[in-house]
């Protein structure tokens, strides 16, 4: 009578412990990702803990988990940047990645439900010159992983709300429409690509009009500590802008890649600093023009 | 005894699809009939809109479906944004019993040349579907895609009327297409019939049929599935479709007989969709001719005019 009780006690604590686990803090939430990242190089996802409607999408697409990268992912490379966002319970990854013995860059976000993977979202960049490009680094950019002293930071509306200014700048070709710090940079794909004139300024020259619509934007992860953003955000080019006029009157043409129909999903990290834009690292892979977000009721 | 089942699943398979995809199990809707003439007229009617940006005039259904390269857009977006011009290669393919007709032909993306598949569902003489992909080639010496299409001209087996009694049935000319993939998925040519001239041109480049398969050069193409055989057009001896080619990247070599281990490229062993619009001739039951864009797609891109899963349920 006394065993059975103690079973029922056990099982009811038990029970009660899968509901209301403790907060997946930033060890934890990264701590998934090491494990998503084994299981796929191990092609089995079976022993990730995952929620039973657990939803999984590559480049946009809705997918079982097990399948696309899972079959042909042979490895795990050497750069690594995690963002986590204990309070959202998500966390995001960009690195490289082997597949079939391929150097490949992956970006990627995990929801974290009651201790369990409810969501998996992943793009991954199958290019060996941005694999190589970011392993050259050796590690990201310290900024991206320091903690930010308590009293320096934003709140995370205010994170988002800067961001979201960024975007806003590049539909309107103006680079003053966002906070951008005076030393701003972007990498895009392994590369430096906010040039010589700076984050800002080059929005100015309207080098980006063909980039005509930037939506969905989804802000997912907020790692306030470290004060980063990170989402998915859609560019998507209708390819109906063949050319600008440059300040001095002549002109610049946008060149075959950019005039052709064809959208991009792009997964961003942002760092504030001083109330500001201090850099963008991003990985974006081309899709389809009209290519809709899984993620996405409505679009 | 193996092989008469499997002919006779084949058989099965075939007749299901023609069946299902035609149709027929349909009454067609009380409207005057659609024939030839009108169906070519409709395709050359949107692609005069098309070059124009202008989709008012066109005579639509109150719902019109619209999909580039599977994506489902509003219609006048997409392409209809960058054409300026259509191109001198052009294959129709008419169906008046199922009010479908097919086109495959090249167009002027911002002056640059592109190839498009296209197919209209007409009702009530309306146009009710629209499905359409769009090829652009890389640049290359010599040229492939359009401007090798253009070079070349569409080949005169896509043009001639077959005199009655040399036809075979819509059954038969949807079964020998979907021979093809059947060949081509199990690397086994004695799986579809050839005619003994058969070619292929896929993206404009010339291409064997039954010898690539059995070198299993093809063999990264895991499945051919879904497999849509919307037009059939019977004085002609044509079959248009859609076909999705499922490549899961995960097999890196095969041995090709007599030529030892071949190694699949990069692009062979990732993981990605290719969408495949392909028009074929039929002769005498036999694949005379196929033609084809094969436009690459995001593992899993399921076809919008396909409602069931692209995983194809175990036969």
């Amino acid at each position: 009578m006394c065993m059975r009780l103690i079973s029922v006690f056990a099982l009811l604590a038990g029970a009660g412990f899968a509901q209301t686990p403790g907060p997946c803090d930033r060890a934890c939430l990264e701590g998934f990702v090491n494990q998503y990242l084994d299981a796929m190089v191990a092609h089995d996802p079976s022993k990730l803990p995952v929620t039973p409607d657990v939803r999984f999408s590559e480049d946009d697409v809705p997918l079982k988990l097990g399948e696309a990268f899972w079959k042909t992912a042979s490895g795990i490379g050497t750069y690594k940047l995690y963002f986590a966002d204990p309070q959202a319970g998500q966390v995001g990854f960009m690195g490289t990645m082997k597949e079939n013995g391929r150097g490949v860059a992956l970006v990627m976000r995990l929801k974290i439900e009651n201790g369990r993977i409810s969501e998996a979202e992943q793009l991954v960049l199958r290019n060996e010159a941005t694999a190589a490009s970011l392993e050259k680094a050796k590690a990201p950019d310290p900024i991206l992983t320091e903690t930010v002293p308590a009293a320096d930071r934003l709140p995370r509306t205010q994170l988002i709300a800067n961001t979201n200014l960024y975007f806003e700048a590049i539909e309107q070709g103006n680079g003053g429409v966002a906070p951008f710090h005076p030393d701003c940079n972007r990498f895009e794909n392994g590369t430096k690509t906010s040039g010589a004139l700076g984050c800002s300024a080059q929005l100015d020259t309207h080098v980006f009009d063909y980039i005509q619509k930037i939506y969905p934007r989804r802000f997912l992860v907020v790692d306030e500590e470290r004060q980063n953003v990170f989402g998915f955000f859609m560019f998507n080019h209708p390819g109906d802008i063949t050319w600008i006029k440059n300040p001095d009157g002549t002109r610049h043409e946008m060149g075959a890649a950019a005039t052709r129909p064809f959208s991009v999903d792009v997964g961003e990290l942002f760092h504030i600093q001083d109330k500001q834009i201090r850099k963008v690292e991003a990985l974006m892979v081309a899709l389809p023009y009209g290519q809709k977000n899984p993620f996405v009721p409505q679009q | 005894m193996i092989e008469s089942t499997n002919m006779r699943n084949l058989f099965v398979a075939g007749a299901l699809l023609a069946g299902v995809l035609l149709g027929q199990t349909k009454p067609a809707p009380a409207a005057p009939s659609c024939d030839r003439a009108c169906l070519e007229g409709f395709v050359n009617q949107y692609l005069d809109a098309l070059v124009a940006h202008n989709v008012f005039g066109l005579p639509l259904a109150s719902k019109v479906k619209f999909s580039e390269n599977d994506q489902l857009l509003e219609l006048g977006d997409g392409m209809w944004n960058v054409t300026t011009g259509i191109g001198s290669y052009k294959i129709y393919i008419a169906d008046p019993q199922s009010g479908q007709v097919g086109f495959l032909g090249t167009a002027r993306e911002n002056d640059r040349p592109v190839t498009l598949a296209l197919r209209l569902k007409i009702e009530n003489r309306k146009i009710s579907e629209i499905e359409t992909v769009v090829h652009s080639a890389t640049p290359a010496t010599p040229p492939t895609g359009a401007a090798a299409m253009e070079t070349m001209g569409p080949d005169p087996v896509f043009s001639e009327t077959i005199p009655r009694l040399q036809r075979v049935s819509r059954d038969a000319l949807v079964k020998a297409a979907n021979s093809y993939f059947e060949a081509l998925e199990k690397s086994d040519p004695s799986l579809s019939s050839f005619d003994p001239q058969c070619n292929r041109l896929e993206n404009g480049v010339r291409a064997s049929c039954g010898e690539q398969i059995a070198g299993k050069t093809l063999s990264y193409i895991q499945t051919v599935y879904p497999r849509r055989f919307p037009v059939v057009d019977e004085e002609r001896q044509l079959v248009f479709g859609f076909f999705t080619y499922q490549i899961p990247g995960d097999i890196l070599s095969v041995e090709s007989p007599g030529h030892g281990v071949h190694k699949f490229s990069a692009a062979q062993t990732a993981p990605s969709f290719a969408e495949v619009p392909a028009v074929f001739r039929i002769k005498s039951g036999k694949i005379r001719r196929m033609e084809s864009l094969m436009v690459s797609e995001p593992y899993g891109t399921p076809n919008p005019f396909f409602n069931d899963d692209w995983r194809r349920p175990k036969r």
